[in-house]
């Protein structure tokens, strides 16, 4: 790094834009908004149930046809909402520790040779899905997707993007199911590819909107994601909250290949019914469905979810059961104070990746491993990193 | 001059200002003028109170907030209410070197990146920059030196040899 380098940093955001002639009206936007939901934090309650009410499910059924154009829906139907039925992923889904160093995948006991530098991995009850290639990754290359089951490595795809956005993927947190976004090789609307790992092909094509989209979460038995043109918050710190309020959530059905539309309450109301789902007083409002892969803060033994700041530091809980998750690690087995969540083993037992920085980092970082009961809250040391090491762990959704 | 007329002409007058650093901050400009605004409007809830440099309370608001947004996909793919740019519109002419500071800056954790951009990119000093992290300049320091680690260590700052000679 040296003065140039910097210069032509600082240069290219001289040459940034935004959007200054509507900025103050954007601004004064947002501190009305902002000022609306003050008042009605202070008479919520019973207002929220209503408005939770409100938003109904839209039933719109069809098949996941490339020809079939977005509903494109800006506010939910006001129909009335049918109590959520309680969603059991699959109790069996178990995962061995999964991570990389270099072009060597361990999964479990298993350690397999890709012959690259593995910039991104995932889990699935099958296997690891994984992007490898040469060291010195350019963002927006296109990229081989491929999959181990420990014995075998096969391509079963082609992504695009960066390590930082996990190039597309996303896992089901139990089960089998992958979900990438696949580029088109012409025009400008690309496909969700939904991929199951355990019969090794593609369910289907589902056909993105010309705007992009966001996937929220991917199961064994549906996938979600709402239309990025339909999601406007005013703070985008408040998302989850956004989502569940005031979004329309598109729902592809794994087994029938049905899309359907639903309110952003009835996707949380999923979520929550769901094991594996993790919530904490986010944004001002308590149990928020976390989406965002979870850090804690290593206070001595205990852990509590970081906060973003000193002192921000909260409590999480296990969504469905509303239990608080306590976990501790033994005394003096890490110095780091950062410890990600870094995968699910099972519905009661994670991994956490104990690092030192401050997150976020897409290159292999040195840490420890520990596997944690969330039942018992007790943590075990499973590896202690080796010293000069980087180690890829997974990313969760 | 009221509260409100001093806020419109603080935004007016600095706001394109502040818009750079978040972009070297996010890297990403709808995001950044996303960041922007987001930081003048908790601003405005403690407009009166401000007692130092309204701008450096916003600076650190904005650099707090995005040390808080490194979640990787949600961070990266927030909607907002106008589409962000999917590349930046300078990247054209970028020299490889360039373009190669920039992905890796990108890829340090934000607390990391945003001490480098204060401390190199826009040249304060380490007081000035623990003032606007809210933190100590023995952290401005030990953050900056486990990013310039990382730096050294990101693939896309290795020496190239047979890529470069080849072409």
């Amino acid at each position: 790094m040296n003065g140039a380098d910097l210069r032509s940093l600082a240069a290219r955001a001289s040459t940034v834009e935004g959007r200054p002639a509507e900025r103050l009206a954007e601004v004064h936007a947002r501190i009305r908004a902002a000022r609306r939901r003050r008042t009605a934090a202070a008479t919520a309650g019973a207002g929220a149930l209503v408005l939770a009410l409100l938003l109904g499910v839209s039933m719109l059924t069809g098949s996941a046809d490339r020809s079939q154009e977005p509903v494109q829906t800006p506010t939910p139907t006001p129909t009335p909402t049918p109590t959520p039925t309680s969603v059991v992923d699959n109790p069996d889904s178990v995962r061995p520790l999964t991570y990389a160093v270099g072009a060597t995948i361990h999964y479990g006991e298993q350690t397999i040779d890709v012959g690259d530098f593995v910039h991104f991995l995932d889990v699935t009850d099958n296997g690891v899905v994984f992007v490898s290639g040469r060291p010195k990754w350019r963002q927006h290359e296109q990229a081989a997707l491929r999959f181990t089951d420990g014995s075998t490595v096969v391509q079963i795809g082609t992504v695009t993007g960066s390590p930082s956005t996990s190039f597309g993927v996303v896992s089901s947190v139990a089960g089998s199911i992958l979900v990438w976004d696949e580029d088109p090789s012409d025009g400008d609307r690309g496909d969700y590819v939904v991929f199951d790992t355990e019969e090794m092909r593609v369910l289907s094509r589902v056909p993105q909107s010309a705007a992009g989209d966001q996937v929220l979460s991917v199961h064994d038995d549906a996938v979600y994601w709402v239309y990025r043109n339909e999601v406007v918050c005013e703070e985008v710190v408040s998302f989850p909250a956004c989502v569940r309020d005031r979004t329309v959530v598109q729902r592809y059905d794994v087994a029938t290949g049905a899309l359907t539309q639903v309110s952003g309450a009835s996707y949380d109301r999923d979520r929550r019914s769901r094991p594996r789902t993790i919530v904490g007083p986010l944004y001002g409002e308590s149990d928020t469905v976390i989406h965002d892969n979870l850090v804690f803060i290593r206070h001595g033994r205990q852990l509590l979810a970081d906060g973003g700041e000193p002192g921000a530091e909260y409590d999480v809980k296990l969504a469905r059961t509303g239990a608080r998750i306590r976990l501790r690690i033994p005394l003096g087995s890490t110095d780091a104070q950062r410890i990600a969540l870094a995968q699910w083993l099972d519905d009661d037992r994670v991994v956490l990746f104990a690092y030192e920085g401050d997150g976020g980092s897409e290159i292999p970082d040195e840490g420890d491993f520990f596997s944690c009961d969330i039942s018992s809250g007790y943590c075990r040391l499973e590896m202690r990193g080796e010293p000069g090491i980087g180690y890829q762990v997974p990313t969760l959704d | 001059m009221t509260d409100e007329a001093e806020f419109d002409a603080f935004v007016v007058a600095r706001s394109q200002a502040l818009l750079r650093t978040a972009y070297l901050l996010v890297q990403d400009e709808g995001r950044a003028e996303d960041l922007v605004q987001t930081a003048l409007t908790k601003a405005w809830f403690s407009w009166k109170g401000i007692k130092t440099s309204p701008e450096a309370y916003v600076r650190r608001i904005m650099v707090t907030t995005s040390a808080s947004w490194w979640r990787r996909r949600w961070t990266r793919e927030t909607p907002t209410a106008n589409l962000p740019e999917r590349r930046s519109s300078v990247t054209v002419d970028e020299p490889a070197e360039g373009q190669d500071l920039w992905d890796a800056i990108g890829r340090l954790p934000r607390r990391q990146r945003a001490v480098v951009v204060l401390r190199y990119v826009e040249d304060r000093t380490e007081s000035e920059t623990a003032q606007l992290l809210g933190c100590s300049v023995g952290t401005v320091k030990s953050q900056c030196s486990r990013a310039l680690t990382k730096l050294r260590r990101d693939p896309a700052l290795e020496p190239v040899s047979d890529e470069r000679s080849r072409s």
